[in-house]
C-alpha cells in the first residue's frame, strides 16, 4: 500500500494539528487525547505482532506491564532519570518476548493465545510476590511530574514511530515474509523464509513498543498496581480495537482505537452501565458483519463500484 | 496434616474438573476456544442463589434447572450466532466469545449489582471427622455431585447413539456426514450440553464460594489449566486435570505459599503447552 | 491519484473528525460569582467496591442533606447551598484519575471528596495535588499513601497502621488472656496496611504472631490457609479485609472447623450484607469504629453521637460503620474550615490554598469523631473503638466508657453455635 500525495498531505495537517493542540486546549482534554494516543499505540503494538503475523498474543498486557514497572522500579529504587529507564525497560520487554517467543512461537493459533495469556498472568503475580522491589500488593508510587503536555507529546511521538513502523511493515520485504506466515505459514517455510526469525522480530518490535508505552504510562500516572497494570482487560480492549479497525492494516489500528475510546468517553460517564455491553455488541458486530474492520468496510466499497 | 491437605486438594479437584469438561467438550468437537464459558459458570451460580433466595429450594435440588436454562441458552447461542462463525479461522471465535461473555456478564451486573453473594443454606459449614480429618459435608457433595456429572457425561458420549454421533464428528466431519450425522445439529447439541454442564458446576461451585457477575474470569483461566493439562477434547483428562490442579493448589499454599501458587500454576500451564501440547496422556487435540 | 480512494480516505478522516469534534459539548464561561459550593466525587457504584461505594456515598449525602436542610453553609451571613457531583470509577484507579481531571477542570468543582479505596485514591490524589484542590476522603487509609508530602489530601480515617491497636487494648485486658495471634491478609494496599497494624500491636501488647501469611486478591478458596492457620491453633484470627474477605474467612472457617476465640477483622462485618448472607455465622466478630451510640461528642449539625447514629439508621436503615462515620466528619470538616477562612464559591486557586490551610490547622469536635490532622493529612483526633456483631447487630464492646454491651470472649466453638 503506497501512500499517495494526497493522503500524506493530510496526515502532515493532521500531525500539525495535533502537535500544537496542546497549547490550546485544557486539562481534561489534554488528558482524554493522551489516552486516545495511548490506545492507538497499543493496539498498533498489538496490530504489528497479531496483524501482520497472524499470532494472537491474548498476553500482551504483559509487555506494557514489564515496560511499566521496570520504568518505575529503575526511576524509584535506582533514581534513574525518566529517558534511560523507559528505553531500558522497553528494550527489556523486547528481549523478553523474542525469549518467550522462541518456545512459544512453535505453537499454533490458540494455544499460543492461551500461552501468552499464561505468561501475562505469571508477569503480574511475580510482580504481586516480590514486593520488596515492586511494591507488591502497595502499589508503586513514582516521583511526580505534572507536565501533562509531556506526556501529550510522549505518547504522540511513540504513536507516530509505531505508525512509521508498520508503514515500514507494510511495505517492505520484511514485511511482506510476516504476511506470507499470516496467510500460510507452511507454504511460506517452504519457500525459504525462516518464519521463526521472522516472527521473533516482529514480536519483539511489538513488545519494545508496548514497553514504552507503558513506560511513559507509569510515569504519567504515577501509580502502579499490579492487578490494574497487568489487567488482561488491557490485552482485550488492544484486540477489539485493533480488529474493529481492521488487523493487518495501517489504518486499523488508528481508527479502531480512536472510534472505540471516543465511544467510551461519551457513554461511560452518562451509562455507567451499559458502555460495556455496547462494545460486546460492537465486537459480536464486527466479528459477524464486518470481519475486516472499519477499514475493510471502506474497501469493500471501493471494490464493489 | 499432609493427608488434610491432600484430601481438600482432591476435593477441590474434583470440582474444579466438573467446571473444565464443558469447555473440553466443546472445543473437542466445535474447535472454538469458548470464552462464555466462564459466563455459564456464573449463571448457573447465580440460577442456584436466586431458587435458594427467593424460593428456599436447596442448592442440590436446584442443579436440574442450571442444567435446563444453560442447555437452552447454549443451544440458542451456538445455532443462531456461533454457528456463523464455525468455519471462520479461531481469531473470529475467540473474539465472538469475548464479546458475548461482555454482554452476558455486563447484562449481570446491571441487573444484580456487583454485591458477591454467598450460597449459606443451615448446613452449610457442616462437618464431621474421620480419624484426624476434618471433612466439609458441602464440599464432599459437591465434589461427588461433579464426578457424578462428569461419568454421565462420559457414558453419554460412550454409549448413546446420539453421544456416538458427536465423537464421530469431532473426529471426522466429513466421514460423520457420509454416515448420516447432521453437523450444524451436532454443534448445537454439544454447545448446549456443554454449557449445560458448565451450569451444573456453577451451581457446585456458588455452594462453597462467592457468587458475583464477574466470577466467570477466574474460572476460566483455571479452565484453560486443566484442559491442556488433560488433553483437549479429552474428557477423562479433564477429570486427571482438575484433580491435579486442586492437588497442586492445595500442596503448594499450604508448603510454599499462595501467591507462588498462582506462578506455579502459570509456570506449569506454559510448560505443558511447549512440551508436551496435547497434555499428559497424550491424547489432546493439537492444531 | 485514484480519485475514488482520495474520497474514501477522505470520508474515514472526516468521520474520525467528526468524532472528536462531536464532543465539543457547550464550553461553559467562567463563573464570578456563585450561589452554592460544588462537592466532586468519583466513587465506585460498580465494580468490586460497589457495595462499599455506595455506603460512603450515602455518608457524603447524609451530611450536605442536613447542611442544605439549615439552607446550606453560612458564610458571611450568607448561607451556600452544598451540591455534590458523582461519577462511578467502577472501582479502577485510572478511571478514578480521569474522573478527577473532569471534575476539576470541567465541572469547576470547589472540593472534592474522595473515593473509596486506597486503591483508588492514591492515583487519583496526584490530580488534585497538582490542581491544589483539596481532598477529604474517608476510605484511603494505607501508611503508603501519606508517606508521599502531598498537602492537598486529608483523611479523616486514622492510618490504616493504627487500627490494630484498640483490638489488642481490649484482648489484653481478657483473662485468661490470649497468647498467640494469627494475621492474614489479601495483597492490597489496605488490607496490607491493617496487617501490618496487626503485627506490630499484637507484639506492642504483649501477643506473640504464630502465623503471618499475605494471597493475592483473586483466590477465592481460602481453605489451605485457614488450615495451616488452624494447625498452629492461635487464640486469635486477625484478618485485613472488607466485606466479601471477611464473609469467606467465615465461611471457610465453618468448614473446617477452625476455632480461634475471636474474629478480628478490620472492615465489613458492619455492612448489612455480612449478616444477612452469613446469617447466624456471622456472630462475634471484631470490627473497629470511631463512635458509639455512648461516646460524648457532639456538635450543632449532627447533635449527640447517639442521635447521629439513630438518624442515620432511619435515614438508610444500616448502622454506619468506620468509614461512614469519618465520611460524615469529613464533610463538617471541609464545612467548618470554609466557615473559618470566610470563603465564597466558586472558590478559587487562593481560595482553596486557604481552605486547605484551614483544614491543616483544624481542630473540632464533631458527633462522627473529632477531626484533628496531622501533618501528612491523616486523622489523629479521634479515638477507635471495637464492635462486636451480637445477634445480627453491631454493639460496641471497648472502650470502658462506651460500652453497649459485654465482650463475649471466648467466641463459642461452630459446633456449639
Amino acid at each position: 500500500m503506497k501512500i499517495s500525495s494526497a493522503k500524506l498531505w493530510i496526515a502532515l495537517v493532521l500531525i500539525a494539528l495535533a502537535a500544537v493542540a496542546p497549547l490550546g486546549i485544557s486539562g481534561y482534554w489534554l488528558r482524554l487525547f493522551t489516552f486516545i494516543f495511548m490506545w492507538i499505540g497499543l493496539a498498533g503494538s498489538l496490530n504489528l505482532l497479531t496483524g501482520y503475523t497472524g499470532y494472537l498474543d491474548f498476553g500482551h498486557v504483559a509487555f506494557f506491564g514489564i515496560g511499566a514497572y521496570t520504568t518505575g522500579v529503575l526511576m524509584v529504587k535506582l533514581g534513574m532519570p525518566f529517558f534511560p529507564a523507559m528505553l531500558i525497560s522497553a528494550v527489556l520487554a523486547g528481549f523478553l518476548a523474542v525469549v518467550v517467543g522462541i518456545p512459544t512461537m512453535r505453537l499454533r493459533g490458540a494455544y499460543f493465545a492461551i500461552a501468552m495469556l499464561a505468561f501475562a498472568e505469571a508477569m503480574k503475580q511475580v510482580v504481586l510476590e516480590f514486593d520488596g522491589i515492586t511494591g507488591g500488593g502497595n502499589g508503586l508510587s513514582l516521583p511526580i511530574y505534572t507536565n501533562y503536555q509531556f506526556f501529550y507529546y510522549a505518547m504522540l511521538g511513540t504513536v507516530l514511530l509505531i505508525i512509521g513502523t508498520t508503514y515500514w511493515f507494510e511495505n517492505s520485504k520484511f514485511g511482506k515474509g510476516l504476511m506470507a506466515i499470516r496467510e500460510a505459514e507452511l507454504a511460506a517455510e517452504v519457500t525459504g523464509i525462516n518464519t521463526l526469525y521472522c516472527k521473533l522480530i516482529a514480536f519483539g518490535i511489538s513488545a519494545f513498543f508496548a514497553g514504552i508505552i507503558g513506560g511513559i504510562y507509569a510515569y504519567w500516572m504515577t501509580f502502579l498496581y499490579p492487578g490494574d497494570t497487568f489487567s488482561v482487560l488491557i490485552t482485550m480492549r488492544m484486540i477489539i480495537m485493533a480488529f474493529l479497525g481492521g488487523a493487518g492494516t495501517l489504518l486499523g489500528p488508528i481508527i479502531g482505537a480512536a472510534f472505540l475510546a471516543t465511544i467510551e468517553e461519551i457513554l461511560w460517564a452518562e451509562f455507567k452501565y451499559t458502555y460495556l455491553i455496547i462494545v460486546g455488541f460492537i465486537v459480536v458486530f464486527v466479528v459477524l458483519i464486518l470481519p475486516r474492520g472499519l477499514v475493510g468496510l471502506f474497501r469493500q466499497r471501493i471494490l464493489a463500484r | 496434616m499432609l493427608l488434610q491437605v491432600l484430601l481438600n486438594g482432591v476435593l477441590i479437584g474434583g470440582i474444579y474438573a466438573a467446571c473444565a469438561v464443558g469447555f473440553s467438550l466443546i472445543f473437542g468437537v466445535l474447535r472454538i476456544i469458548n470464552i462464555v464459558h466462564g459466563e455459564f459458570l456464573m449463571l448457573g451460580a447465580f440460577i442456584t442463589y436466586w431458587l435458594f433466595k427467593l424460593h428456599g429450594i436447596d442448592p442440590f435440588l436446584s442443579i436440574p434447572f442450571s442444567f435446563a436454562i444453560l442447555w437452552i441458552l447454549g443451544y440458542l447461542l451456538q445455532k443462531y450466532v456461533i454457528n456463523r462463525i464455525i468455519e471462520a479461522p479461531e481469531i473470529m471465535s475467540l473474539l465472538l466469545t469475548f464479546g458475548l461473555s461482555l454482554i452476558i456478564a455486563n447484562l449481570a451486573l446491571i441487573a444484580w449489582k456487583g454485591d458477591y453473594r454467598l450460597v449459606n443454606p443451615e448446613y452449610a459449614g457442616a462437618n464431621f471427622r474421620l480419624a484426624s480429618l476434618t471433612i466439609p459435608y458441602t464440599r464432599l457433595a459437591t465434589s461427588v455431585f461433579a464426578l457424578a456429572a462428569m461419568a454421565g457425561l462420559y457414558l453419554f458420549l460412550k454409549q448413546t447413539d446420539l453421544g456416538r454421533a458427536i465423537k464421530a464428528t469431532s473426529q471426522n466431519k466429513d466421514g460423520a456426514r457420509l454416515q448420516g450425522v447432521h453437523p450444524a445439529t451436532i454443534y448445537s447439541v454439544t454447545f448446549a450440553l456443554g454449557a449445560a454442564v458448565t451450569g451444573i458446576a456453577g451451581s457446585l461451585l456458588s455452594m462453597s464460594f462467592s457468587v458475583f457477575p464477574s466470577m466467570g474470569g477466574d474460572y476460566l483461566l483455571f479452565s484453560f489449566f486443566i484442559v491442556v493439562v488433560g488433553g483437549m477434547g479429552h474428557i477423562p483428562g479433564a477429570l486427571t486435570g482438575g484433580l491435579i490442579l486442586g492437588i497442586l493448589q492445595s500442596l503448594s499454599t499450604n508448603f510454599v505459599g499462595a501467591g507462588m501458587t498462582y506462578i506455579l500454576i502459570f509456570v506449569l500451564l506454559y510448560i505443558v503447552l511447549i512440551f508436551r501440547p496435547a497434555g499428559i496422556f497424550g491424547k489432546g487435540l493439537v492444531e | 491519484m485514484n480519485r475514488r480512494k482520495l474520497l474514501t480516505t477522505g470520508k474515514g478522516l472526516v468521520l474520525i473528525l467528526s468524532i472528536f469534534f462531536f464532543l465539543f459539548a457547550s464550553y461553559l464561561p467562567a463563573e464570578a460569582q456563585r450561589e452554592k459550593f460544588i462537592f466532586g466525587s468519583a466513587i465506585a457504584h460498580t465494580g468490586k467496591f460497589a457495595r462499599e461505594g455506595t455506603n460512603l456515598k450515602r455518608a457524603y449525602d447524609f451530611w450536605a442533606g442536613l447542611v442544605n436542610a439549615q439552607g446550606g453553609i453560612e458564610v458571611k451571613g450568607k448561607k451556600y447551598p452544598v451540591e455534590i457531583i458523582y461519577y462511578d470509577d467502577k472501582s479502577d484507579p485510572a478511571t478514578a484519575t480521569k474522573l478527577m481531571e473532569k471534575l476539576i477542570s470541567e465541572d469547576k468543582a470547589d472540593l472534592i471528596f474522595g473515593p473509596f479505596s486506597s486503591d483508588c485514591v492514591g492515583p487519583s490524589s496526584t490530580i488534585t495535588e497538582k490542581y491544589k484542590v483539596p481532598m477529604i476522603e474517608a476510605a484511603g487509609n494505607a501508611g503508603t499513601l501519606f508517606t508521599r508530602g502531598f498537602k492537598y489530601l486529608f483523611c479523616t480515617l486514622r492510618s490504616a497502621d493504627d487500627l490494630a491497636d484498640p483490638y489488642m487494648r481490649l484482648l489484653s485486658r481478657q483473662s485468661p488472656k490470649p497468647k498467640t495471634v494469627a494475621v492474614i491478609a489479601p495483597k492490597a494496599p489496605f488490607y496490607l496496611s491493617s496487617a501490618k497494624g496487626f503485627k506490630n500491636y499484637a507484639a506492642k501488647y504483649g501477643f506473640e504472631v504464630v502465623h503471618d501469611e499475605t494471597y493475592p486478591v483473586e483466590m477465592e478458596d481460602i481453605t489451605p490457609i485457614l488450615q495451616k492457620v488452624k494447625a498452629k491453633n492461635p487464640d486469635v484470627l486477625c484478618v485485613g479485609s472488607h466485606t466479601v474477605v471477611a464473609m469467606m474467612v467465615m465461611k471457610q472457617s465453618k468448614e473446617i472447623d477452625f476455632n480461634p476465640k475471636a474474629y478480628c477483622f478490620s472492615f465489613g462485618t458492619v455492612t448489612p450484607e455480612f449478616a444477612k448472607e452469613l446469617g447466624k455465622d456471622a456472630e462475634y466478630v471484631l470490627e473497629y469504629s470511631y463512635i458509639s451510640p455512648k461516646a460524648p461528642f457532639k456538635d450543632p449539625l449532627l447533635g449527640t453521637a447517639s442521635q447521629f447514629i439513630e438518624d442515620f439508621k432511619k435515614k438508610y436503615g444500616i448502622y454506619p460503620d468506620g468509614t461512614q462515620v469519618c465520611g460524615v466528619a469529613g464533610g463538617i470538616a471541609f464545612q467548618m474550615a470554609i466557615q473559618k477562612a470566610g470563603l465564597t464559591p466558586p472558590l478559587t486557586e487562593e481560595k482553596r490554598v486557604r481552605a486547605r490551610e484551614e483544614l491543616s490547622k483544624l481542630d473540632i469536635i464533631t458527633a462522627a469523631g473529632p477531626v484533628k490532622f496531622d501533618s501528612t493529612g491523616l486523622n489523629v483526633g479521634n479515638p477507635l473503638s471495637v464492635f462486636q456483631i451480637q445477634k445480627g447487630k453491631p454493639v460496641c464492646v471497648d472502650p470502658v466508657d462506651w460500652v453497649e454491651a459485654n465482650f463475649i470472649y471466648p467466641v463459642p466453638k461452630w459446633k456449639d453455635r
